[in-house]
């Protein structure tokens, strides 16, 4: 594995853009408060992003898919962390061996 | 949760969706303390590091990773991940509609802007769902 000096620092720079954009929402945000509606939107930002980074990849990508990620919502009413991961990657697996 | 400015910019860096959201889960249902933010970023971050590098010199070996499933495992944490947040006021709603605006969007929409339109429409489907008499108290 060879590395160019072009690839390392474009590898550095986005490096330091990524960490940029999480500690400027600390500095941003710091000693300040919000009513209640902002603060609903706020709390509410993990399962908002969460849920669109996956969407796609769950709902759009096949019948397969969709019905693991049922499987996994549901195996994680109940279920510990890994036994979650482990039924909704079989689930897909199984899903797309029987052809749907 | 760290007391100085030097204490958070340091804890920033391990953070990544994953730690982020486990922080998130600790805080809302106890407290998240710094040793449980340091079990996070000591173990998480290398793991990723050292899962990558492997991928990267023995990956070809294992073939297609897709008959393994392991191109939706990502989506499966994720999954767990976020019904670890169904706590949350007004959760099935958020989900329900950044879920919606996501999908439909990437239909049209480059990679990154989906993911945006989707959480933004997450997050007003929160606000929207806020009492209008709870904003009336003092």
């Amino acid at each position: 594995v060879s590395l160019d000096v072009t690839t390392l620092i474009v590898i550095i720079g986005m490096g330091l853009i990524t960490y940029a954009t999480r500690i400027s929402g600390y500095f941003l945000l710091r000693g300040r408060s919000f009513g209640p509606r902002i603060s609903a939107a706020m709390e509410a930002v993990p399962p908002a992003v969460l849920t669109a980074v996956i969407a796609p990849a769950v709902l759009a990508a096949g019948p397969a898919e969709a019905v693991a990620g049922a499987i996994t919502a549901l195996a994680a009413l109940r279920l510990p962390f890994i036994a979650v991961i482990i039924i909704g990657t079989a689930s897909v697996v199984l899903l797309r061996l029987a052809g749907l | 949760v760290p007391q100085s400015h030097a204490g958070w910019t340091v804890s920033f860096y391990p953070l990544a969706d994953e730690t982020w959201a486990l922080a998130e889960q600790r805080a809302r249902s106890g407290k998240l303390t710094p040793a449980y933010y340091a079990g996070l970023a000591a173990f998480f971050p290398p793991i990723w590091t050292l899962s990558t590098v492997l991928g990267a010199y023995f990956g070809n070996a294992l073939g297609d990773p897709a008959q393994y499933g392991f191109d939706f495992v990502f989506s499966v944490i994720f999954i767990a991940l976020i019904m670890g947040f169904r706590m949350i006021a007004g959760w099935a709603v958020t989900v329900i509609t950044s879920a919606a605006i996501s999908a439909i969007s990437y239909q049209f929409l480059p990679s990154p802007w989906y993911i945006l339109a989707g959480a933004m429409g997450g997050m007003l489907a929160a606000a929207a769902m806020v009492k209008p008499n709870l904003e009336a108290r003092p």
